[in-house]
């Protein structure tokens, strides 16, 4: 549920991020074939790919563990996104993983990043558009 | 410029905490550009394009649930 909620919050911001010049991407895991109906909850018109093997998730440093996903912290979050109206559907990906954010220049340095630390734990629009103004 | 950190994998395996991670920070992207993902109709896309022309925002999901 977070994962759309989060996807649906930067693409109410798309235009603010796309004003900086960046461009933006989702990546998940699982199956390319998830990519559609994941387009179609979340209403994002942007790049979609998936990492099957999780590869990029390591490389990138995000975390991975059954209590990552299950603490109290998450529950809390939880329970402030179903009050929101949004509802967990199947998951579809790896239930263990857990996402985060980079932010590259051009040059190919990592100008800013997040490591979730759990469901819920998501980088802010407002963060990210902080991170691009100067790397822009 | 802000920055902040980011950990590199943890090779201990899924339930290891992620303590060990501290101090590991992530400032280049040169380890990722040659790696790749898939889109929808499964062509393979090197992530290193992505910021080739622009900067770019990867946003990793958990899943697609």
């Amino acid at each position: 549920m977070h994962c759309r909620e989060h996807v649906v919050q930067l693409h109410h911001r798309i235009e603010e991020l796309h004003a900086t010049g960046a461009e933006i991407y989702v990546i998940g895991n699982g199956s390319p074939s998830f990519i559609d109906g994941f387009r179609e909850e979340t209403g994002w018109r942007g790049a979609i790919y998936v990492d099957p093997s999780l590869e990029v998730y390591k490389a990138a440093g995000l975390k991975r563990g059954v209590l990552k996903t299950f603490n109290l912290a998450a529950g809390i979050r939880s329970i402030g996104t179903l009050r929101r109206g949004i509802k967990q559907g199947r998951t579809q990906g790896d239930p263990w993983q857990q996402g985060g954010v980079l932010v590259i220049d051009r040059a190919g340095e990592i100008v800013w990043a997040h490591a979730s630390g759990g469901p819920g734990d998501n980088a802010t629009a407002d963060q990210i558009l902080t991170a691009l103004r100067p790397a822009a | 410029m802000r920055r902040r950190r980011a950990h590199t994998a943890n090779p201990l395996g899924w339930l290891v905490p992620d303590l060990i991670r501290l101090g590991a920070v992530l400032t280049r992207a040169d380890d990722l550009a040659a790696m790749t993902v898939l889109d929808e109709h499964k062509q393979v896309i090197t992530l290193g394009s992505l910021w080739r022309d622009k900067p770019a925002v990867l946003v990793f999901v958990r899943h697609f649930g």
